[in-house]
């Protein structure tokens, strides 16, 4: 494998997980700090808290993985990097500003609990959650843009329709509902893993039901976004090719959908069985459903990557015989002055070393989890 | 001149270079991570001090100090690791060339960087979060850790900030010997390995005639130093597709080569010259081989420390003025960030601050001239008010002799860069720097008078009045200042290049960027974006410690 796609692949795996959670707990936490402030809820606030408090202790990890990610990609291919800047100006720019009230929001929320009027501490939860929308989709309307562009020349690295390329592409609803979706079902289910896990029960029952509405949304939007990626056939048919669904696959990558599937129909049956059998019962099984979950969102975030491989935008859909773009669009095709050696050596000691401070740093401060009082508690 | 006519003719100046909507917003955006970041920098540093001060002397008082300047930058640092993805999404969207030249052949400062920004990261959150769950021993280890990282990662980035305003191998214009500018043979220069294909293909008369001089030779390659103006040229041309029949070195082009190489792109053929010059000086440490690096890193480092010991001495000399908090232990802040800063401050202005400009005034005369205002075009600080003194005293300390001609910015040519089609209409830095430098060190020297005589009476035990803790709580701000001024002066003396000698801001942009509302709006959502930080470093640290 390229050094370079195995890097991208390695940071966009760390960061999508921790993404995903905390899209999560943007839109759980502030529901439930909405709902303990209305029924005064005691033991809501501190759950609400708590799942604060994690996002706020591993965000940052997160974030620093998609800009090692970032990093990676403009390393290995600057040239792409530069024409993905030029077609999706719009698209990045509606994520990262996004961002920028996300990290204030979140500051807001976590240190001004109990510290700011109720009024305001809600409405910095509710921009919390708001903005995690708008970062999402600003990032996956640019992996829509990637699949089949719409709005833009790639010939000339310009964005022809700026309203049609942040918004018009026809895979980006599905793209985003399936997203905002998965990302909120597999908190869901991870945080009722965990507290099964503890024991706790009462806290673990909270989220059954919302998960197993979640699980049926997935389902729906996937089905959604596989009917219209047909529109996509290059990727369409390294999906759905080996299932006998598409044509030939160049990749085939239906046993990482099949995989995808199994992870989903675990978690559904974690979900009732605890339903219906009560979560102590269930405890094993939830727990195993939670783990599914978190392994679902890599699983189902490289099946779609991969779907392209090795291209950053199917030769199909970029539409231009161009041999330079179609060198700045292929993969196997990286920065030559990134073939050193010594380059490799210093990524995998940097990576493991740092991996393993942020393991002893989970594992020691047990990510937050262990919360103390809420401010002014 | 008039003033105002003077004023008008610097703003004009300033705006005629290319894209300056794009840079007013870039600025504002690397600003903002700037004033954040320092915090990063120079925060934990402070705390280290203070958990060594503390296991000398068991005193709970400096542990305590430790985890309010702890808590202090982990609010900012949130910001920051937000503001600075906005400045990578910037450099990205608006910059989009820069990037893919910075990604082919400057890349391995912003790639180490990475593991800094991990290291700060996981260390900082770490202190943070274990903070009671680690030995002091650990906890110390922890606070080395994150300054190491901030430290580091800074050093990376002023590696391609220095690359930037000093290119590895550039060969300035000026000889401060003689007073000569150097521009008529074809200096700056910039020494690149090329390709010997490519020297074979070109002629030897027409090289030697447009002042590229070879050097040297190695194993399929040539050494030459080339004019940045042909440098620029191709990177030009490379921008706007041309080929090599379009291209100025056409006219080198030896006749039998012609047929061959008319179609082959200039953008091709710069990316041969450039990775073969990496090649030569290493792929990965080339810009790290800048000459302007090391003193960059060490000025900068010491802006951050510096702007964060102002803000600790601003802090705690307004919990004196209102009488909130502890007075005793806001004293003994006070007396600490005090002695810190002061440290500080004298390695800014005596080490770091001498150096970065000996390394200014070699390398960048057009900046320096413009600097010093050697212009009859302005009110020159240096030359009209100090009756030639400054002068002087700017040869002395740039060059080690007051006797030196200091570079005359009016008899830079302004078109020493230019061609026909070429976006620029004046190849030197604004003269609008002159007036920033000058505020920018004037205010930097009360700032250190200031904290000399501020020490001084809290070293004798001695409680300052109410007119120095005043003037102790404007420090931040006058420190931001200082810092931003630094950056100007920097950033804008290196106009109208993006990486000096090489291209412009014409070349690096988005030929389909956004426009000047657009730009405005965000600009607008920057700044309120830091109000808001503004308020809740104010609600939760200033606030709760007062109530704490």
């Amino acid at each position: 494998m390229e050094p370079g796609v195995f890097w991208l692949t390695v940071s966009f795996g760390l960061h999508i997980v921790l993404v995903n959670l905390g899209v999560g707990i943007s839109i759980v936490a502030p529901l439930l700090r909405i709902m303990a402030l209305r029924r005064g809820d005691e033991r809501l606030d501190r759950e609400a808290y708590t799942l604060t408090r994690f996002y706020a202790a591993t965000y940052a990890l997160g974030g620093v993985f998609g800009t090692a990610f970032t990093v990676y990609l403009f390393s290995y291919y600057p040239s792409f990097t530069s024409l993905l800047g030029r077609i999706a100006l719009y698209n990045y720019a509606l994520a990262i500003m996004a961002l920028v009230a996300h990290f204030l929001s979140l500051t807001l929320f976590y240190y001004g609990w109990s510290r700011l009027p109720p009024r305001i501490h809600t409405a910095s939860g509710i921009a919390l959650a708001a903005s995690a929308l708008l970062i999402v989709l600003g990032f996956r309307s640019v992996f829509a843009q990637l699949s089949s562009p719409v709005g833009v020349d790639l010939a000339t690295a310009t964005v022809t329709n700026p309203l049609e390329a942040l918004l018009g592409n026809p895979l980006l609803p599905p793209l985003y509902l399936k997203s905002i979706a998965a990302a909120i079902t597999a908190t869901l289910v991870a945080v009722a893993g965990w507290h099964a896990l503890r024991g706790e029960e009462g806290l673990a029952r909270l989220y059954l039901k919302p998960a197993l509405a979640g699980l049926v949304v997935v389902l729906l939007a996937g089905a959604w976004y596989g009917l219209e990626l047909r529109r996509v056939e290059y990727k369409f048919n390294n999906i759905f090719g080996g299932l006998g669904l598409g044509g030939e696959p160049s990749l085939d990558l239906s046993w990482l959908l099949l995989l995808k599937i199994l992870l989903w129909g675990i978690q559904l049956a974690g979900v009732t069985v605890a339903l219906h059998k009560g979560v102590a019962r269930a405890r094993r099984l939830l727990a195993i459903a939670a783990l599914s979950a978190l392994v679902a969102i890599p699983a189902g975030e490289y099946l779609n990557a991969y779907s392209q491989y090795p291209y950053f935008i199917p030769p199909s859909e970029a539409g231009v015989g161009d041999e330079r773009l179609a060198r700045i669009l292929n993969l196997l095709s990286p920065n030559i002055n990134t073939r050193s050696e010594l380059l490799q050596l210093i990524t995998v000691t940097s990576t493991t070393i740092l991996l393993a401070a942020a393991a002893l740093y989970l594992a020691v401060t047990r990510a937050g989890l262990e919360a103390k009082n809420r401010p002014g508690h | 001149m008039e003033l105002g006519e003077m004023i008008s003719m610097l703003i004009d100046q300033w705006k005629s270079y290319p894209r300056p909507a794009e840079r007013l917003i870039s600025a504002i955006g690397i600003d903002v991570h700037w004033t954040i970041l320092q915090y990063v920098m120079g925060l934990p540093f402070m705390a280290f001090i203070a958990q060594i001060i503390y296991l000398k002397t068991r005193d709970r008082f400096w542990l305590d100090l430790a985890k309010t300047l702890v808590k202090g930058f982990v609010i900012v640092f949130a910001v920051g690791a937000a503001t600075g993805t906005t400045a990578e999404f910037g450099l990205i969207l608006l910059w989009p060339k820069f990037l893919e030249v910075g990604g082919k052949f400057i890349f391995f400062p912003f790639y180490a960087e990475i593991y800094a920004f991990m290291m700060e990261v996981i260390f900082v959150y770490f202190l943070y979060y274990g903070w009671s769950r680690v030995g002091d021993k650990a906890r110390l280890l922890l606070t080395a850790l994150v300054f190491i990282g901030a430290w580091y990662s800074g050093a990376m980035i002023m590696a391609v900030n220095s690359y930037m305003v000093t290119p590895t191998g550039l060969e300035p214009a000026y000889d401060p010997d003689t007073g000569a500018m150097l521009y008529n043979q074809g200096y700056p220069k910039l020494e690149l390995a090329i390709p010997a294909n490519i020297t074979a293909a070109l002629d030897a008369g027409w090289l030697a005639e447009n002042h590229v001089d070879i050097v040297g030779a190695g194993d399929g390659y040539t050494v030459a130093k080339v004019p940045a103006k042909i440098v620029y040229r191709l990177f030009w041309e490379a921008s706007h597709n041309y080929t090599l029949s379009q291209s100025i070195l056409w006219q080198g082009v030896k006749e039998e080569y012609r047929e061959s190489l008319a179609q082959v792109p200039v953008g091709d053929v710069v990316d041969w010259i450039l990775y073969q010059t990496t090649s030569v000086y290493d792929p990965l440490l080339y810009p790290l081989k800048s000459p302007s690096w090391p003193a960059s890193v060490v000025h900068v480092t010491g802006a951050a420390l510096a702007v964060s010991g102002y803000t600790v001495l601003g802090a705690y000399a307004l919990r004196l003025l209102t009488g909130t908090g502890n007075r005793e232990k806001a004293l003994k802040a006070l007396r600490f960030a005090a002695l810190y800063t002061l440290a500080v401050m004298l390695v800014q202005g005596f080490i770091s601050g001498h150096e970065i400009g000996v390394e200014v005034a070699h390398y960048n005369p057009e900046k320096f001239a413009a600097m010093e205002g050697t212009s009859r075009q302005i009110i020159s600080i240096t030359r009209d008010l100090t009756g030639g003194l400054g002068e002087k005293l700017a040869a002395f300390l740039a060059y080690g002799s007051p006797d030196k001609p200091l570079p005359n910015y009016d008899s830079i040519p302004r078109d020493w860069c230019s061609f026909p089609g070429a976006p620029i209409a004046d190849c030197r830095p604004p003269l609008l720097i002159h007036y920033a430098y000058y505020t920018k060190i004037s205010l930097a020297m009360a700032l250190g008078a200031y904290t000399l005589a501020l020490a001084a009476l809290l070293a004798r035990g001695r409680i300052p009045g109410k007119g120095m803790l005043a003037a102790a709580a404007l420090s931040p701000l006058v420190a931001h200042t200082v810092s931003f001024l630094g950056w100007l002066v920097r950033e804008a003396g290196r106009k109208p290049f993006t990486v000096y000698g090489v291209f412009t801001p014409a070349e690096a942009g988005n030929p389909a960027g956004p426009n000047m509302l657009q730009l405005a709006l965000v600009g607008a959502y920057l700044v309120a974006m830091l109000l808001i930080l503004a308020w809740a470093s104010y609600r939760f640290l200033w606030k709760a410690g007062g109530e704490g």
